[in-house]
């Protein structure tokens, strides 16, 4: 699926948190569900620096004790390059604890798999990664 | 692709483990036992539990709309010197569309002054011009949808003007490579379809009117508005770039196809900025389908049943 024009919310104070990344060449809507987003914290296990999408694996323990590895889609590498992560930002970050804000494929969908909105690698700086498809800004991420 | 809950290292140049390498799963859970906060919160990030934001990289509240920066440089003939890297919006650098902006630095276009509209089909055209593209197929490269799809792709646009009456036009993605003649010559009778067409161009003042033919008609047409269609082979695709000053261009598109539209669609007079970023560099993005398999077959199994 294309692309579309992102959509464009325009809050009171004259800025917008547009819902399309660059580059991704399937549609958020599609596949991940806004409503069931969700903070992510465990231990970086893996990295996948490719186009159209980078991913990363993070190793979490659910509330039962269970340990599951959610893969989470984020955008391009030259996008998160030119926004301020790069691949080596996530090396020095394996195998240490990150947080994400993550949306989850929908129903039916590929369990622990979604995107990632934005993460917090191990240096404690947040990172730009997707689809910012809550509107969030960067304070209201308190991981 | 990986599935979840593993570990193996499919390819070492793609995928960094450095905690748990080759070990696995064991020795990731002995990893986590050190870690106390491992949470798999289903609750908002914005219930903060007086915690400080974080935060954040990137240099976001450095972006604004970039002056003039002076003229236009110009070339020995005397023409608008169109070589540099663009971005497509106001800022002269890529913006990440998820941190929140000025409007203005991030659009092509202001709708109310600059409204375009939308496509006007030709009533009773075959069902192949409008079927939908295989779901997530990578984006469409090739003319008029490599410039105009970057109203939400937001990739930079490298353009290279040479003496003899060339110009280079390279998008760094949908990954594209365009020679355009800028010295008038007329379009061979009958040119080769390919995707960005024959294209040969002229100086209207200040404005390279690039004019466009030959266009394959497998290039699916993206105007970055919504949607997209299948050409005909009659399809024309007139260009205009402008640049306005160092810092910024205008880059104007009519798509004429006298078997699919009822009329011709106009773009707006998007905007593109030069970048402004001394190491801002040339990357490769070389489109796969990397996503999960079993996502893509799912979505286009839904797509097959929906038609």
């Amino acid at each position: 699926m294309r692309r579309k024009l992102p959509g464009v919310l325009i809050a009171a104070f004259g800025l917008v948190v547009a819902g399309a990344p660059a580059f991704a060449h399937h549609g958020f809507n599609v596949e991940f569900d806004k409503d069931k987003c969700m903070d992510l914290t465990g231990l970086l296990s893996a990295l996948y620096w490719e186009n159209p999408h980078a991913y990363f694996d993070v190793n979490v323990t659910e509330a039962g004790g269970k340990m599951v590895t959610w893969h989470l889609e984020m955008i391009t590498p030259n996008a998160l390059k030119r926004n301020g992560t790069t691949r080596e930002d996530f090396q020095t970050s394996m195998g240490k604890p990150v947080s994400a804000r993550a949306c989850p494929t929908k129903a039916g969908g590929t369990p622990y798999r979604g995107t990632a909105e934005f993460i917090k690698l191990a240096d404690g700086q947040l990172r730009v990664t997707g689809q910012n498809v809550e509107n969030l800004t960067p304070s209201q991420i308190h991981f | 692709m990986v599935r979840k809950g593993e570990l193996e290292m499919r390819d070492t140049k793609r995928r960094f483990c450095d905690c748990l390498g080759s070990a696995g799963v064991g020795l990731a859970a002995l990893c986590m036992v050190s870690i106390p906060a491992f949470a798999q919160e289903n609750t908002h990030a914005a219930q903060s539990g007086g915690k400080p934001p974080v935060p954040i990289v990137g240099g976001f509240d450095k972006v604004k709309v970039l002056p003039p920066g002076g003229p236009a440089p110009r070339t020995a003939d005397g023409h608008p010197d169109l070589t540099g890297r663009w971005y497509p919006n106001a800022s002269g650098r890529m913006l990440q569309f998820a941190y929140p902006l000025e409007e203005a630095t991030i659009r092509q276009f202001d709708p109310k002054v600059t409204p375009e509209e939308k496509v006007a089909f030709k009533p009773g055209i075959a069902a192949k011009y409008t079927k939908p593209a295989p779901y997530g197929e990578c984006d469409q490269a090739g003319i008029p949808s490599a410039p105009l799809e970057q109203i939400s792709q937001h990739a930079p646009m490298e353009l290279i003007s040479l003496p003899g009456g060339k110009l280079w036009q390279m998008f760094e993605y949908p990954m594209d490579v365009r020679l355009i003649h800028t010295d008038g010559r007329p379009h061979p009778k009958d040119p080769d379809p390919t995707f960005n067409g024959d294209s040969t161009a002229h100086w209207e003042g200040d404005t390279l009117v690039i004019d466009v033919i030959g266009i394959d008609e497998r290039m699916r047409v993206i105007t970055g508005a919504g949607g997209g269609w299948w050409p005909s082979d009659k399809m024309h695709v007139v260009e205009r770039i402008t640049r306005t000053s160092k810092n910024h261009l205008t880059y104007q598109i009519t798509i004429e196809d006298p078997v699919v539209l009822a009329k011709p669609w106009k773009s707006a007079p998007r905007a593109w900025s030069l970048a402004q970023d001394p190491n801002d560099y040339w990357s490769e993005v070389f489109c796969t389908l990397n996503e999960e398999p079993a996502e893509i077959q799912r979505q286009r199994a839904a797509q097959a049943k929906g038609k």
